[in-house]
């Protein structure tokens, strides 16, 4: 009986720092995505359609996408956005951007990869991305926490 | 009472199982564009940081973009000049951004480090009589760089003790490119992109 209770002692006391050390090896990923297609109407001007997603709330009640916004530098497409921190405090965070040609192919697909940034207190910053080539007409970026 | 002994008893030992199970030594294919960091040695992700700010900065420089809506002009690259105290891979930074670059369609390239495969091919075509001398490569055919591509990377360290930590450590990196017209000896664009890695080694704790 005693031998039994100082067991079920030991393995709580082992569980629990284990529980702590260990919460789980799978974290999440998923966060805020922003998109903005360009679009050329009949008489030669750009029309452009934007789209922002929150896959992860968590991520949305600290980050907003302000504006999204595009312009051709020659031919090549270059994407900017406006971010603002909801937060008093400094947070990191990662961001993606994914570009897509008129029929929605994406350019350069093993190319992307994640940069990390930083938002301080309440900041306001913008991101900026070239598209790979001439060809790219929608682009697309995903932030995440790091 | 007994009972509830075992139930403890089994609930932590088998707790302690589930987290070893769990988070055991596992093999699995990671992803190249989510390189973690280790280390505030210059790593992958530095490395794709670089080539992405230079690679966007050249191709919306408006005097370059001026000449690239005309023409495909040739360039050279020549290897990044590491000012750093590690060892890197420089070659591989500009490997990134020469890629990038030809993948834009707006750029050609010279590639130096293959010229003594292409002169004994040539003289292979020329004396082995095997090839049709009017198809045969002959040499002072080539084009020549109109811009030279030209790096540096360089460092700065510093290391702070604190009660709470027992190293802070900065890792400052800069890299600065430039490119340079081979006629006229005029530089016609440069960037600088600069990487801050910080490290902190907590006294108590993990």
């Amino acid at each position: 009986m005693k031998k039994i209770s100082v067991l079920a002692a030991a393995a709580a006391l082992l569980a629990l720092p284990a529980l702590v050390l260990f919460p789980g090896c799978r974290s999440t990923t998923s966060g805020i995505e922003g998109s903005s297609t360009v679009m050329m109407d009949a008489d030669g001007g750009y029309q452009y359609s934007e789209y922002v997603v929150v896959n992860n709330p968590k991520v949305a009640r600290g980050l907003q996408i302000s504006t999204l916004s595009q312009e051709f530098v020659g031919d090549i497409l270059r994407a900017q956005i406006t971010l603002v921190s909801k937060y008093s405090k400094t947070q990191q965070y990662q961001y993606r951007f994914s570009w897509f040609d008129e029929s929605g192919v994406e350019l350069d697909a093993g190319a992307r990869h994640w940069i990390p940034f930083i938002m301080y207190g309440n900041e306001t910053k913008t991101l900026q991305g070239v598209a790979p080539n001439p060809s790219a007409r929608q682009f697309k970026i995903n932030i995440r926490t790091r | 009472m007994q009972k509830g002994i075992k139930f403890l008893l089994v609930l932590g030992l088998g707790t302690v199982l589930a987290v070893a199970a769990g988070c055991s030594t596992t093999y699995e294919y990671g992803d190249a564009g989510d390189a973690p960091v280790y280390s505030t040695g210059f790593g992958p992700g530095e490395l794709q940081q670089i080539a992405d700010s230079m690679t966007g900065s050249l191709l919306t420089f408006p005097p370059i973009v001026q000449v690239t809506n005309e023409r495909r002009p040739v360039l050279v690259v020549e290897r990044v000049k590491n000012k750093t105290t590690q060892h890197i891979d420089t070659e591989s930074v500009t490997d990134s951004i020469r890629t990038r670059l030809l993948r834009s369609g707006k750029f050609r390239f010279l590639d130096k480090s293959t010229d003594g495969q292409t002169i004994d091919e040539i003289r292979r075509q020329q004396e082995q009589g095997l090839t049709r001398q009017d198809q045969a490569a002959q040499f002072g055919t080539q084009e020549a760089a109109e811009f030279i591509l030209t790096a540096s990377l360089s460092e700065i360290e510093q290391r702070k003790e604190e009660f709470w930590t027992q190293e802070k450590k900065m890792v400052y990196y800069k890299f600065t490119m430039n490119l340079k017209n081979l006629r006229s000896g005029i530089l016609e664009w440069a960037d600088e992109k600069e990487i801050v890695k910080l490290k902190s080694d907590p006294r108590f704790g993990y």
